[in-house]
């Protein structure tokens, strides 16, 4: 979400915080993991919307990320390609990215996304469209 | 359905939330248009390259510094709490801490006569308080009697109590009168009486600390009034002349108010407590004696108020 591993792990140590913080607050209302989501999408967007962060230094972490496989020539293109992805994700609008990160790489439902963001189900609709379909063109060089 | 209409209907069909009707017509429209199933189908790659991204891991010690990070903001909030209570805790602690105070109040004046007996005690009226009036002149005469008279009082009765500790005319009269031989103090004795209220009171207190013989001014009466009381009397015409051998018949001094005795005035009395009876018997003489406030108990010396009717 936020391209950086060390912002990120800055932003995962303040969850935690902040859960431990305010545990006691949590009435049960939505389910943990959907308050845990909407701490860290608010602490992320309060991140990329502060503009205290580092120029950019995430594309090298995100290109960075690779798995070796046993065939070089396979791993080098899924390398490429996920290199290509992660990229493509985080030149995505910080609101596309969050809906995208939050159906796509996380697995939640609509209805949570809607709890954790406090967005309209329609907003959540149109920018998960939005995001794909920019995902989409980012990665035509890849896709078949 | 055109391809706009089908190509936003992709992203509900990878999630599969399409409506049936939606279903078969997106089906229907892939069929037949080529383009729109090719890009449906890098579309559908698209969603399936998100999936299948691996979750991120926490690096190594990720745990053990978040853990550490909790521990050293609990302590850090462990002292805030001490120094800010929160006020769902101080508001119920401060309600607490004033009913305390109130119950303790409360029993402690309840425990403790003095206090107890505080508030009965009558304020001074302040209308009862005559301001000196530069040199009345009716008041000389009873105060020149006061001292006089004393030998002839019963042996058992104490000494009446001479007026409150305040300038008087009288007193500076009588003072002035047995200081006759001394120019010095004449003329400041004379000086005090021209000077103003205030002035005089100075003036009044050097005179008493020069006199030989002066009364003990804790004798005085003094604070507030002992008894208050309403008296109707039954021939205002002689009450006057009546009270004053009343008075001077029980051993009391008769505090001059500045005026003659009659309907409307407030008569200050000072005597002991043991020549209070017959005072109030003689009073009962006079006309019918309302007591309306009376100290719980008397101290030697009362001071009483008797307002006429």
């Amino acid at each position: 979400m936020l391209g950086d591993r060390a912002e990120a792990e800055e932003i995962a140590q303040e969850v935690f915080l902040r859960v431990h913080r305010s545990v006691r607050d949590f009435r049960g209302e939505a389910k943990l993991s959907t308050w845990l989501y909407a701490i860290t999408s608010r602490l992320c967007l309060d991140r990329l919307h502060s503009g205290a962060r580092a120029p950019h230094a995430g594309e090298t972490e995100l290109s960075s990320i690779a798995d070796p496989g046993p065939n070089p020539g396979v791993t080098l293109e899924a390398s490429e390609l996920e290199a290509a992805l992660h990229r493509a994700i985080a030149e995505l609008d910080d609101d596309h990215r969050m809906v995208i990160v939050l159906r796509d790489l996380h697995g939640l439902s609509y209805e949570e996304i809607v709890a954790a963001l406090k967005l309209p189900l329609g907003t959540v609709r149109s920018r998960l469209h939005r995001g794909r379909m920019a995902l989409k063109s980012r990665l035509k060089s890849f896709l078949r | 359905m055109n391809c706009d209409e089908a190509r936003t209907l992709f992203s509900a069909r990878a999630d599969d939330l399409l409506t049936p009707q939606e279903r078969i017509s997106l089906g229907a429209h892939l069929q037949d248009c080529a383009e729109c199933r090719r890009e449906w189908e890098r579309f559908e790659q698209t969603v399936g390259l998100l999936r299948a991204v691996e979750e991120a891991r926490a690096p190594a010690g990720f745990a053990r510094r978040v853990v550490d990070a909790a521990a050293r903001e609990s302590g850090r909030r462990r002292i805030l709490r001490r120094l800010f209570v929160p006020l769902r805790v101080k508001l119920p602690l401060e309600a607490a801490a004033v009913v305390l105070v109130s119950t303790l109040v409360v029993l402690l004046v309840r425990q403790t006569p003095e206090l107890q007996r505080a508030p009965e005690v009558v304020p001074r009226p302040s209308i009862v308080v005559p301001a000196p009036v530069p040199a009345p002149k009716p008041a000389e005469p009873k105060q020149t009697q006061a001292p006089t008279e004393a030998p002839s009082r019963e042996p058992g009765a104490p000494a009446p109590a001479p007026p409150a500790a305040r300038p008087e005319p009288g007193a500076i009269a009588t003072l002035e009168s047995s200081r006759e031989d001394d120019p010095l103090k004449k003329k400041e004795a004379e000086r005090a009486a021209q000077e103003p209220a205030v002035g005089r009171a100075d003036a009044s207190r050097r005179a008493l600390k020069a006199a030989p013989a002066p009364p003990p001014l804790e004798s005085r009466a003094r604070g507030p009034f002992h008894l208050v009381g309403l008296l109707r009397p039954i021939d205002p015409a002689t009450l006057e002349a009546r009270l004053t051998d009343l008075v001077k018949l029980v051993g009391g001094t008769l505090v001059p108010g500045g005026g003659p005795i009659g309907a409307g005035s407030i008569v200050e009395i000072a005597l002991s407590r043991d020549a209070y009876p017959r005072l109030e018997a003689g009073l009962r003489q006079l006309g019918d004696l309302t007591v309306e406030t009376q100290a719980r108990s008397f101290p030697e010396q009362l001071r009483i108020a008797i307002r006429i009717d």
